[in-house]
């Protein structure tokens, strides 16, 4: 048997497997269909001259100790704290809300809008943090039964994690643009209005992994997400790994219940002790294994996975920095929400659940350039628009859906920043479709299977086991975002799977 | 031990009628509070309930509505009602008298239906016409519905606290901090929790946490099929069938059985409010005194303990045990005051109690007809007739009706869960008229636009009938009489904050531990010597009594210890 490691996908994910395990001196051989590596991290240049993230591009929650082991600022990796976390601009009806790391910069300008919200803005940041605490040492490695129960026992952090995110905003705070806010930092490609049991998990989620002690910070690599993937790849070809694009992997072989190596597409078969997959399970268990090598109830499984929360891209590049209301241009480096309220959130969900496009999509935009000015040509702003929520089974198809949706985006744009429109030289979108069959993403959801509690945590697959009953295909890894504890650029799924395979 | 040393333990001397003095006190006359009084009187204590009403039953009343036609008001059907509760309070011999509804029809528009019978041959027919696949998998549904059931019924059967306890010293460290004796029972189930393999947990914690349609999906195809599974997962929740957590509310309902059928839905005679007489029967053969029009306006402590109660009127009765089954917003927010409890264990109950969700999202449309309805899909009368009949057409259907009430309107074209009382018992109403008793959803307590007046209680009213007729042509001409109840109904008749049939939606971050509060989810308050024993403790709604059994089996061990404490002497049995 070889003792190779084939790696499936070149995501962030699959690169921090590929690094770890080659820096423990295994035969690593890294995979990615795709020309340029980072998948859905992946920087491209979608308008010529300008470096367009296609997927994640906050490293936020990405895990400071792996940069070290890896040593990611040697192989050129520069990260850039963004000075704002979130910020609502101001419309017509409402106020522009923004927060930012420090808890005495929020409250003063919270008091602007709500005394009653500023003054319950530290407590607020202080329990979160508490509870994120709590939480988090459950998110870096696979979990047990044990955990569950563990769980099961904390009040509180339960009842944070299953309650509906809206709802327990609203003990505390009253302004329209705050709620929007928090909801808009932590609900995006989760498929679930801010309404929806379960809602709280996802904040948790980003402040548990966002370094506890600061809501959810945005990071951004400079040169764009892709630079965390050349940096990783550079850190792993330094400890010997071969990463091969384009190549684009058709079949994992199976020998007797062992993974045997790896077919391509173009008919070349490379040998493999291990495979680790970082694909989505639908894409591994039923396109790269295949649903007659597995059991009619693990293919029951699989098919089961929810893969709600598709998203679109709009990458604008402008003449200027756009002038959103209420908004200075520090104000403008973090996420920038564009919703007056959680409901224009819980709305564009009810859309999805009919397979319509939502009447009035909420954006959550961001200005890469006013934090790093090398990714456009000088004068030009970066614009990326995320529209959430949307269906993947658009009732009508994407063909007519896409030209509408982008109308209706520029219309928000364009209510949310007067003027805009005219700003506009160059455009390029991802629509769910482009998601899937660019990346692999089933059903176009960028976190490979819907982030609510009954996906998550012990009911996520980790490694080497799903709730709790191995894989069934010996020398088969898990290492995608679709495994605990799940999508976003945290590195973890890549970095469990790594840990697990050389402790056997 | 002896029920005279029980009574003689807590120190009251002989019981003194209408003296003030009490052994214990049950605060509310629904099922709960009268199930609590029947269990302490049958241990031998002198227990009065008050009741603030006029009457008692709370949420499960009867009414003579209309003259010769009798409505349950609010509740319709009995099938959570926990055997152990029948058995031990000897609930037959005081009148329980349930009929089983064995069949469940949901009309489609044009005509069509899907038909649920007793007889699994012939409803594996009726699916099949929609899915052959569906109609195969509804047995290994059922099953697996059945075994999660049997589970929850399980861990239902402790109080929180010990679970936690017993499953947290099985998951190591976290045991130290639950100072709980664990019974070798509660320690059984923490046991056969943990064992369980791990397809089935895994199972589990999806339902607590998943949507029904999510869970159904898993099995079913059609959407009709899928729809009409969902409504147990939606009745009194505020909740559509994509919700997460509805999965949850779906296996509350599978916990139910009548006579040991499981999952039997039963009906009453003389409706709902008959249960709740034939409890207060069995309470009063115990000694219990049950006490009308005597509204609790707080409770009394003394040096750290509960003494008794004060009424609105100024009156002060006297007891050592106080229990309340009430919803938490009164017993823990109103009735308690926070400075009485000992040490700072009742610093945030107020706030909490003030954040638990108890709005309620269901109306109950009662009508009185002149004759059977016509169905378009079965109009001639039949054996559909005495079951449910739910009107849910589609998943989309359901959601459309959830999403107008999320945003504060009644549902324009609802959900309706019916049943003919009449037709299982010829006493609802005059020979040959009938009673039409409908479940409505959703109607939600607060209106975005404006109070529940009259006239928008009529046009709630009039969506159901017109409702009804695209099903049943023909119906509203033989409509009679017509009472039309939202949540502020409930909330002013049953005294229900909110109105939520459930004392509180249920749903993971209300359950167990979290039921109604950390700091009283085993039923004790942080005032020794007052309890919680509502719906809104362990158990959960519907007219189980299961909440309140196990708070006033609590009560009894917790007077033992305090006999054996001062030695008293006399052994548990």
């Amino acid at each position: 048997m070889s003792d190779r490691v084939v790696i499936v996908g070149g995501g962030h994910n699959g690169l921090v497997a590929a690094a770890l395990l080659a820096r423990s001196g295994r035969d690593v051989v890294l995979l990615e269909a795709r020309p340029e590596l980072g998948g859905l991290a992946a920087t491209r240049e979608l308008i010529p001259g300008h470096r367009v993230d296609a997927g994640s591009h906050d490293l936020g929650m990405f895990r400071r100790s792996v940069m070290e082991e890896l040593e990611l600022g040697g192989h050129g990796l520069e990260l850039i704290e963004a000075p704002a976390v979130a910020a609502v601009p101001a419309t017509a009806d409402s106020s522009a809300v923004v927060l930012w790391p420090e808890v005495a910069r929020t409250v003063e300008g919270l008091g602007q809008v709500s005394r009653r919200d500023a003054a319950a803005w530290p407590g607020f940041v202080f329990e979160l943090a508490e509870r994120a605490a709590a939480l988090e040492p459950l998110l870096s490695r696979p979990l047990e039964l044990a955990d569950m129960g563990r769980l099961l026992i904390a009040p509180e952090l339960l009842r944070t994690l299953s309650s509906p995110l809206e709802e327990s905003l609203r003990e505390r705070f009253e302004n329209p643009s705050l709620l929007a806010a928090l909801c808009g930092v932590a609900l995006p490609a989760t498929g679930l209005g801010p309404r929806a049991n379960g809602t709280g998990w996802p904040l948790l989620f980003h402040c548990a992994l966002g370094g506890s002690d600061r809501l959810a910070p945005v990071v951004r690599a400079r040169g764009g997400a892709g630079a965390l993937a050349s940096a990783l790849a550079a850190s792993a070809a330094a400890s010997g790994a071969a990463i091969r694009t384009g190549a684009v992997v058709s079949r994992i072989l199976v020998d007797a219940g062992r993974v045997a190596g790896v077919r391509l597409a173009d008919g070349e078969r490379i040998e493999a002790g291990a495979v680790i997959s970082t694909a989505t399970l639908s894409v591994t268990f039923l396109d790269l294994i295949g649903a007659p090598l597995l059991e009619p109830r693990f293919v029951r499984r699989v098919l089961n996975v929810k893969y709600r929360g598709a998203a679109a891209r709009l990458a604008l590049s402008l003449d200027g920095l756009p002038a959103f209301r209420g908004l200075e241009r520090p104000a403008l480096t973090g996420r920038i929400v564009l919703a007056e309220q959680p409901d224009d959130i819980e709305r564009a969900a009810d859309a999805a659940k009919y397979r319509r496009l939502p009447p009035r999509p909420w954006i959550e935009a961001a200005l890469p350039t006013a934090l790093d000015p090398t990714l456009a040509p000088a004068g030009r702003h970066l614009l990326l628009a995320t529209v959430h929520h949307l269906p993947f089974d658009l009732e009508g198809g994407w063909a007519t859906g896409g030209p509408e949706l982008l109308a209706r985006v520029a219309a928000e744009l364009e209510r949310w920043a007067p003027g805009i429109g005219g700003l506009v030289r160059e455009h390029a979108v991802l629509l769910p479709t482009d998601y899937e069959a660019d990346y692999g993403a089933t059903a176009g959801a960028l976190h490979h299977g819907e982030m609510n509690p009954s996906q998550s945590l012990w009911l996520r697959p980790t490694a080497s086991a799903w709730a709790g009953e191995p894989l069934p295909v010996d020398g088969l890894w898990l290492g995608g975002a679709g495994c605990h504890p799940g999508g976003g650029l945290t590195g973890l799924p890549g970095m469990i799977a790594a840990v697990s395979l050389l402790r056997g | 031990m002896t029920a005279e040393s029980t009574a003689a333990s807590i120190g009251s001397g002989t019981p003194s009628r209408g003296g003030g003095r009490f052994d214990a006190i049950v605060v509310g006359a629904g099922h709960n509070g009268l199930v609590a009084a029947a269990y302490l009187a049958r241990a031998g204590l002198d227990v009065v309930v008050l009741e603030s009403s006029p009457e008692i039953g709370g949420a499960t009343r009867s009414e003579e509505a209309f003259p010769g036609f009798r409505f349950s008001v609010f509740s319709y059907l009995v099938s959570l009602l926990r055997p152990e509760v029948i058995h031990e309070l000897d609930l037959v011999r005081h009148g329980l008298f349930l009929v089983p509804t064995a069949s469940t029809l949901n009309p489609l528009p044009g005509g069509d239906c899907l038909f649920r019978e007793a007889d699994p041959q012939r409803t594996y027919r009726h699916i099949a016409r929609h899915s052959r696949r569906d109609a195969e998998a509804l047995f290994e549904y059922k099953l697996e519905m059945r075994r999660m059931g049997h589970l929850m019924y399980r861990l239902q059967r402790a109080a929180p606290d010990e679970l936690a306890a017993a499953i947290g010293d099985r998951v190591a460290e976290s045991a130290e901090h639950l100072d709980v004796d664990v019974s070798a029972e509660v320690a059984d189930i923490a046991r056969y929790f943990l064992d369980l393999p791990a397809a089935r947990l895994r199972s589990f914690v999806q339902m607590l946490t998943m949507s029904s349609a999510d869970f159904l999906g898993q099995w079913f195809e059609s959407d009709v099929l899928k729809a009409a599974l969902s409504s147990s997962s939606i009745i009194g929740s505020m909740l559509s069938p994509r919700t997460p957590g509805s999965a949850y509310v779906l296996l509350h309902h599978y916990m139910g059985e009548v006579d040991g059928a499981y999952r039997e839905w039963g009906f009453q005679k003389g409706g709902t409010g008959a249960v709740a007489a034939t409890i207060a029967r069995a309470a009063r053969s115990h000694g219990a005194e049950i006490r009308t029009d005597s509204p609790v306006a707080r409770v009394l402590a003394r040096d750290g303990r509960t003494a008794g109660v004060a009424l609105a009127n100024g009156d002060e009765l006297r007891a050592g045990v106080v229990m309340s089954s009430a919803a938490p917003q009164i017993s823990l927010g109103r009735l308690l005051d926070p400075e009485d409890v000992p040490g700072d264990a009742g610093a945030g109950l107020v706030e909490r109690a003030a954040r638990w969700q108890s709005g309620g999202c269901a109306g109950k449309v009662n009508l009185a007809i002149s004759g059977l309805p016509r169905f378009e899909c079965m109009p001639e009368p039949g054996p559909h007739l005495s079951g449910g009949i739910t009107i849910a057409p589609g998943l989309d259907y359901v959601d459309r009706a959830y999403d107008e009430a999320k945003y504060g309107g009644f549902s324009e074209r609802p959900f309706i869960d019916m049943i003919i009382p009449s037709v299982l018992d010829p006493d609802m109403a005059p020979p040959g008229k009938h009673v039409l008793s409908c479940f409505v959803q959703y109607a939600p307590y607060e209106l975005a636009a404006g109070d529940w007046d009259d006239g928008r209680r009529e046009a709630f009213g009039d969506a159901v009938v017109r409702t009804l007729a695209e099903y049943a042509p023909g119906i509203e001409d033989q409509i009679l009489h017509r009472q039309v109840l939202v949540p502020p109904d409930i909330e002013a008749i049953a005294g229900i904050p909110g109105g939520n049939i459930f004392h509180g939606e249920l749903r993971l971050s209300q359950l167990f531990l979290l039921r109604p509060d950390p700091a009283a989810a085993a039923f004790r308050t942080p005032l020794p010597g007052y309890y919680l024993c509502g719906s809104s403790t362990q158990f959960g709604g519907g007219i189980s009594g299961g909440p309140a059994r196990l708070a006033a089996l609590r009560v009894l061990d917790d007077l033992r210890g305090v006999e054996s404490a001062a030695g008293g002497g006399a052994e548990t049995p």
